[in-house]
């Protein structure tokens, strides 16, 4: 017998419970079973429909992300490196830390418009905060030798950047994505339910009308599984790579 | 290279007072006295490190330096460590591995190194700028005796091979004798030179007995 690796076991034991799950409540309408939702997501692949919002959905996550991986690491830097600006910026941090997502997205809507722009500026705005918090740790615990080192061999400002700063930023900037693209996708999905016209957001708004919760749990699924091939392909590869120095 | 250090404080706290050095090209010179007196930030003044202070150096030239940890880049391996930081060659970088017992250890990423290889691997990347003026603080401490003693021979041979003037801060009087062909001490409080000595011989004749009695009057 072939041995499974235990990722797929994992999913596997999760499909079954719920399966057995929807036998014993015996009521589809509440909580179908997995292999109706599995022939309705066929169907819907099959008519575009599942396609054309998931890449709307994904299109608006990865906007966001860039947006608040930039903004966030530059303001984490900037406070993590210059103490008067870490001063004057410390308490907007926290203020904006500590904004519900809710209030910023229909305060983009009404401030901008129910727009694209609006959407994904309310999802970057929610993560910059905590981006920046995370690169102004990374920045703060820059290792003073490595930069004395820097300045004694006469490194240029570029080499100093690449070889010495970055590389000790990498780990918080891997740390920040991971946790930040898991929060970003949930947070469109409110942006969509309370202001788009496309997207997973949006048809689970339609499906949560009609109580369909079997269409709602095929758009949930469906991008879960987009973001854990995300995941697994993109990120954790990534990350491997980039901390490889540190497995003798 | 001329060295004159009028005032260097910390705070309220004056650590260096009226310092006066001059340095000529070939020297060795071992900067001793006990520790926290400032010759770390002796040191720090001359590299550049340091800008808070009243005074001036001159003519110090291309400069290389150890610190008292290797501070290597962790992430590079240890030839590049060499052609990053010094703008050497791949070839250069490897003759100065060889040289300092090191030949395979180019590939290498730090973290695979003992600390006494890490520190030979410093002491490679100083000479890799082919320094004018090599500075070295403390390094060979937190080694034990033997290994000491072997980097310090290493030292020897790589300076007959590329001479620079050499400033190196120690507090032990044996890895002075041993080195150098004058030693500084520094003492007081704010610390002023209180000694300056000359010895009439190269490090690399002298006996054991001869390093002995060098290292009991510094």
């Amino acid at each position: 017998m072939t041995r499974l690796p235990v990722p797929l076991l994992s999913m596997l034991a999760f499909v079954l419970v719920w399966a057995l799950a929807a036998m014993i409540a015996g009521s589809p309408n509440t909580l179908p079973t997995p292999w109706t939702v599995a022939r309705l997501t066929l169907a819907e692949l099959a008519s575009g429909e599942l396609l054309f919002h998931l890449s709307a959905t994904l299109a608006r996550t990865v906007a966001a992300f860039i947006i608040a991986m930039a903004v966030g690491s530059a303001l984490g830097l900037w406070l993590g490196t210059n103490r008067r600006a870490d001063a004057w910026g410390d308490p907007w941090l926290v203020g904006l830390l500590n904004l519900p997502a809710l209030v910023t997205i229909v305060l983009c809507y009404i401030w901008i418009g129910l727009t694209e722009v609006a959407a994904i500026a309310a999802v970057a705005i929610n993560k910059i905060p905590l981006v920046a918090t995370q690169m102004r740790e990374g920045a703060r615990a820059l290792d003073p030798a490595l930069r004395d080192m820097a300045r004694v061999f006469g490194l240029s400002p570029g080499a100093r950047l690449r070889h010495v700063v970055l590389p000790q930023l990498a780990p918080h900037f891997a740390a920040s994505g991971r946790t930040g693209i898991a929060l970003i996708w949930k947070i469109v999905l409110v942006v969509e339910f309370l202001g788009r016209s496309n997207g997973v957001g949006f048809m689970i708004h339609q499906y949560f009308q009609l109580f369909d919760v079997a269409r709602v749990l095929v758009y949930a699924i469906s991008f879960v599984a987009v973001m854990l091939a995300v995941e697994m392909l993109i990120l954790q590869p990534w990350q491997r790579r980039a901390t490889r120095w540190r497995r003798p | 290279m001329r060295v004159a250090i009028t005032r260097k404080a910390w705070g309220e706290a004056v650590i260096l007072r009226d310092i006066a050095l001059e340095i000529g090209p070939q020297d060795a010179v071992a900067l001793l006295g006990p520790s926290g007196i400032g010759k770390s930030t002796l040191l720090r003044i001359v590299a550049g490190l340091d800008t808070a202070w009243e005074g001036s150096v001159t003519g110090a030239g291309r400069i290389g330096m150890a610190f008292q940890e290797p501070t290597l880049l962790p992430w590079r391996s240890v030839r590049d460590n060499l052609t990053l930081t010094t703008a050497c060659s791949t070839a250069e970088a490897d003759t100065l591995l060889r040289a300092v017992g090191l030949p395979d250890a180019g590939p290498r990423f730090p973290n695979t190194l003992s600390l006494g290889q890490a520190r030979r691997v410093s002491l490679a990347r100083a000479f890799a700028m082919r320094p004018d003026t090599l500075l070295l603080d403390e390094p060979f401490a937190s080694l034990d005796r033997e290994a000491a003693a072997r980097m310090q021979a290493l030292l020897l041979d790589l300076l007959r091979d590329h001479p620079a003037r050499l400033l190196i801060v120690t507090h032990d009087p044996m890895e002075a004798a041993r080195l150098a062909t004058r030693i500084i001490t520094l003492g007081g409080s704010p610390a002023t030179l209180r000694g300056d000595r000359s010895l009439d011989d190269l490090p690399a004749d002298r006996s054991e007995e001869r390093i002995a009695r060098i290292a009991a009057t510094a």
